[in-house]
């Protein structure tokens, strides 16, 4: 009948969502401008939650090129632009950008310690307008330190490479001051200011006899990966560093959190905050999975064997190992 | 609206005047009938499909969503067995206390470690409950602290459930509260007591915001979202990590009040879905699958919105498409209406047609239904209607035409009528004429000879010529009234008016029967209203009528009795009367003695020609007057005439006399 003739036509139907402004993403990093991971995993973790660049969000970067100081006028190129949110790598960056507005959402990537440089007010609950990711882990010092002990027990001084300006490692210098005392190692604190500082530092360490190196990553010391590697290969001095970045560039172990899923949890703050969440409601995120890598080639160059028992609780391992084995340091 | 009136115009027929504006009214009908049948049928239709299309649309929805709950709560069920499993089977068995043990539990742990992202830590307890070993991800890992634990649910809870069947870890493993590490993340402890010798208790902190990961993977819908929450509803996995960071407690929100008792009977599954309210206080249509152990429950959860977009969607586009059903059915209704009001109407037309007159005309409908019999019907009656019609006019043409002819007839019979009687009259005139030359000559010669002019006479001869003359006067008499009779009749008798006396007239008259009525003991009295004297007639005839009316009276009126006269004016005529005390008249006879040659029947005395009466009749009504009778046999008659006072001849310096109030009853002798 021609009443159920109406309703078969009645299928179920959807109406398209209204379009909105594309929101505008404004991005802070230290560094210079130039192909980075780091981008790369943030814009990948945008993807994922459906925010695709060029298409229904837009970014736009800004870098410090090394100069912590330009952030304020950077920021302010940012809020002149409307940006929607602005994604802030590094302290500085992040402190930046609060100080310029209270208002316009920040979500920070890898900061150390955002309760310690003022930006938020807690972990599960930040408050202001800031949330991010946090790399806040100083039990990871320790275990740094239980494996150094572990893979080269013959180790006996040790010495920490690390950013004295920036006061969140303070904290891991202390962390890893403990578990030195603990394991029955001599730590020394190595502290640098600028890329300049590797090399002199590198050769009074050498002069005064084996040690092994432990690196706290932060920019100055990611961004000199490969030279502080080429130090210590050339030195033959083993060590245990911070971040996956170091063994690839030839250290000899790294544990650490993926520094690339601070900016894939970024992402999802951003996109949550793009949604509507404010970011004080946001709590900020912590890592949960670290990596254990070790690299063979640099086992052999440094002429150390790694005991075969921690080897087996390493979660990557770079190179083969394979070719000549190099004498160690002082043989 | 002009295709409307396209399609409406043609049902409208020629309208007669007067007719009440009926046009087009069962097709309106018929319209509306199928319009309003339409609509409320299409209305109630939808109506009564909307309900079971939200239910079904509910329950479908409720079974995919189980289905993704159920789906989800496997996962997580791999999720924790994977756990269970890798500290079960950490736990080599055979291995005895010591350090050299202690050792190889530690890289046995370590490898726990590395295969399972989600522990992070590891602690031997043995069999006393003291702190053996600990193996972390983000601490120095230890050989034991010598920490007690015998107190604690880790341990007491995994001991209690005996020493494990790595085959059926399920069972002997314990799954301790949610906890929150620095305050922020989800973990758990499980713990499980070793299968073999030495009975320790491996106690692994598994952090949950992995099982976030799967639940992240689950979509529901556009909006939908999953979450796991503890047996006490403590949040432990939720899409929006933020909200399981915070410690929410969901054990308020009503589906997940339902579900924690439930759970024990396992009679939920069946359950139709429950429309709860999620955090954000949102209508949504909740399912749940548990995962047990640990005793959690999965809530796949869709907003209401949403899951009733679609209907909702194509419930709000049905009054559009009722709209446009109905449009289109009153377009089809239009047609119809049209196809079924038109032989009606044409039906109808013809009929009307039928009834004013038009007997020729037919109906022509060809519906093959009632509505053509009834055609049919009406053109059968329309026929012999015209046939009756057209006998009945032949047959007053008929009639008519006798009539005419029988009219002619009459017509011509008058005609010859009236000649004869002219004749009649010409020969009765041309008869009395030549007979009263004759009779003069012998009246007047019997004259002569009575007076004895020529000779004296013999008694014999005198009493014979006295015969003679009174015959001949009879005759004469007798040939006057037919002569006058007939000059009447042929309408030659003229009136000559003038004045004269009245009473004179009836003194006269009375003078000459006063001899005959002395003679026989008769009484004649004379009455004269006082000062009625002249009036205008024809002297001679009046003087005849009074003569005539006497002569009857003195006629009949047995001897000794008595004869009255009387005159006077009523209002507007002369009334004379002649009253007797004759032998009366029957009444049936009382209108014909006026007729000619009329005498009343038994009477053996009669004598007269009988036209006497006749004659008064004829002249009292060339004056314009009357004449009547009253009368009672052996009692008297009375005959009155009247003259109109006023006559065509009537001359106003007559000095007619009004009629006085004191009549005079004197009687004058005469």
């Amino acid at each position: 009948m021609l009443c159920t003739g109406i309703l078969v036509s009645c299928g179920p139907g959807q109406l398209p969502a209204a379009p909105t402004k594309t929101p505008l993403i404004g991005y802070l990093a230290p560094a210079a401008p130039g192909p980075s991971p780091y981008y790369d995993a943030l814009i990948d973790g945008l993807r994922d939650e459906g925010y695709v660049l060029g298409r229904n969000i837009d970014l736009e970067a800004r870098y410090a090129e090394e100069q912590p100081e330009r952030f304020p006028q950077l920021v302010q190129e940012l809020l002149d632009r409307h940006v929607d949110v602005i994604v802030a790598s590094s302290s500085p960056a992040a402190v930046a950008a609060q100080s310029a507005s209270s208002t316009i959402p920040i979500i920070f990537v890898g900061v150390g310690d955002p309760i310690g440089v003022g930006l938020i007010d807690s972990f599960d609950r930040p408050g202001r307008n800031a949330t991010g990711t946090t790399t806040y882990s100083p039990e990871l010092s320790s275990k740094r330190m239980e494996y150094l002990r572990e893979a080269l027990p013959a180790v006996q001084r040790v010495f920490v490479l690390w950013n004295e300006d920036n006061p969140v490692k303070k904290r891991d210098l202390e962390e890893t001051r403990v578990a030195g005392a603990l394991l029955g190692l001599d730590v020394e604190s190595a502290p640098v200011r600028a890329a300049t500082d590797f090399e002199p530092t590198f050769q009074a360490e050498a002069a005064l006899g084996c040690p092994a190196v432990v690196v706290l990553s932060d920019p100055l010391t990611v961004r000199a990966a490969s030279r502080i590697a080429d130090f210590a290969a050339k030195h033959k001095m083993p060590g245990i560093y911070e971040g996956r970045e170091f063994a690839e560039a030839g250290g000899l172990m790294s544990y650490a959190a993926n520094r690339a899923d601070y900016y894939r949890g970024a992402a999802k703050l951003v996109a949550k905050v793009l949604r509507g969440t404010s970011p004080g409601e946001l709590p900020v995120e912590r890592p949960t999975v670290f990596e254990f890598i070790a690299n063979r080639d640099a086992e052999r160059k440094l002429g150390v064997d790694l005991q075969p028992a921690v080897v087996a609780r390493v979660d990557e391992i770079i190179g083969t190992g394979d070719g000549v084995r190099e004498a160690p340091c002082g043989g | 609206m002009r295709w409307l009136d396209s399609v409406v115009r043609p049902l409208r027929p020629p309208r007669a005047s007067g007719e009440p504006n009926r046009r087009g009214r069962l097709f309106w009908k018929y319209l509306g009938i199928f319009v309003a049948l339409i609509t409320v049928c299409s209305i109630a239709t939808s109506l009564m499909q909307v309900r079971p299309w939200y239910d079904e649309t509910q329950n479908s929805l409720n079974r995919l969503q189980k289905e993704r709950a159920g789906a989800a709560a496997i996962k997580i069920n791999a999720f924790i067995k994977t756990i269970q499993d890798q500290v079960c089977w950490s736990m080599a068995p055979g291995r005895t206390g010591g350090d050299a043990n202690i050792d190889q539990r530690r890289e046995d742990y370590y490898r726990m470690l590395r295969q399972t992202p989600s522990i992070t830590e590891v602690r031997y307890l043995d069999t006393t409950g003291i702190e053996r070993l600990k193996v972390s991800r983000v601490g120095i890992s230890s050989a034991g602290n010598g920490q007690d634990f015998s107190a604690q649910d880790e341990f007491a809870e995994a001991r209690r459930r005996g020493n494990a069947d790595c085959l059926n870890v399920a069972k002997s493993s314990y799954f301790g509260p949610v906890y929150f590490k620095n305050g922020s993340e989800p973990y758990m402890k499980v713990s499980i007591s070793e299968p073999g010798p030495p009975f320790g208790v491996t106690v692994a902190d598994v952090n949950l915001k992995l099982i976030w990961n799967i639940i992240q993977e689950l979509k529901v819908g556009e909006t939908g979202l999953a979450y796991v929450v503890a047996s006490d509803g403590r949040l432990i996995a939720h899409r929006d990590l933020s909200l399981v960071l915070k410690n929410t407690d969901f054990s308020n929100l009503p589906q997940v009040k339902n579900a924690i008792p439930n759970a024990d009977t396992n009679g939920n599954e069946d359950e139709a879905a429950e429309v709860g309210v999620d955090h954000l206080n949102r209508q949504v249509l909740a399912s749940f699958a548990q995962v047990d152990p640990p005793g959690w429950f999965v809530f796949v959860e869709l907003p209401l919105d949403e899951a009733f977009a679609p209907i909702n969607s194509s419930v709000s586009r049905i009054p559009y498409i009722l709209l446009v059903g109905i449009m289109l059915s009153a377009l089809l209704s239009l047609f119809l209406a049209r196809r079924m009001a038109n032989p009606i109407r044409a039906l109808q037309v013809s009929a009307a047609q039928i009834g004013s007159g038009a007997l020729d005309q037919r109906i022509s409908i060809k519906t093959g239904d009632e509505l053509e019999s009834l055609a049919d019907e009406f053109n059968r009656m329309a026929a012999n209607l015209q046939e009756s019609y057209a006998g009945l006019e032949e047959r007053v043409k008929e009639r008519t035409q006798e009539l005419a002819l029988a009219m002619q007839e009459i017509q011509e019979k008058s005609v010859q009528l009236e000649v004869v009687s002219q004749h009649k009259s010409d020969f009765l005139a041309h008869m009395s004429h030549e007979l009263r030359t004759p009779l003069n000559a012998v009246i007047g010669f019997s004259h002569v000879l009575l007076q004895r002019m020529y000779g004296d006479l013999t008694e014999k001869q005198e009493d014979y010529m006295q015969d003679i003359l009174t015959s001949g006067k009879h005759l004469l008499d007798l040939i006057n009234d037919i002569l006058d009779l007939s000059k009447i009749e042929a309408g030659r008798m003229d009136l000559t008016p003038s004045f004269f006396s009245l009473p004179g007239v009836l003194k006269e008259g009375i003078t000459v029967i006063r001899d005959q009525a002395a003679a026989r003991g008769i009484t004649v009295d004379l009455s004269i209203a006082e000062g009625f004297d002249l009036v205008e007639a024809d002297h001679r005839k009046i003087k005849q009528i009074i003569f005539n009316l006497l002569s009857n009276a003195i006629k009949f009126t047995p001897d000794g009795g008595r004869i009255s006269v009387s005159a006077g004016i009523d209002t507007e005529e002369v009334l004379v009367t002649v009253r007797d005390t004759g032998i009366g008249i029957p009444t049936d006879e009382q209108q014909r003695i006026f007729e000619d040659f009329h005498q009343v029947a038994g009477n053996a005395t009669a004598v007269g020609t009988g036209l006497g009466l006749a004659l008064t009749r004829k002249f009292v009504e060339l004056h314009g007057g009357r004449v009547w009778v009253e009368s009672e046999v052996g009692i008297g008659s009375a005959f009155t005439f009247s003259l109109p006072l006023k006559t065509e001849f009537a001359v106003e310096e007559v000095p007619f006399v009004q009629p006085s109030a004191s009549v005079s009853t004197t009687p004058t002798l005469v």
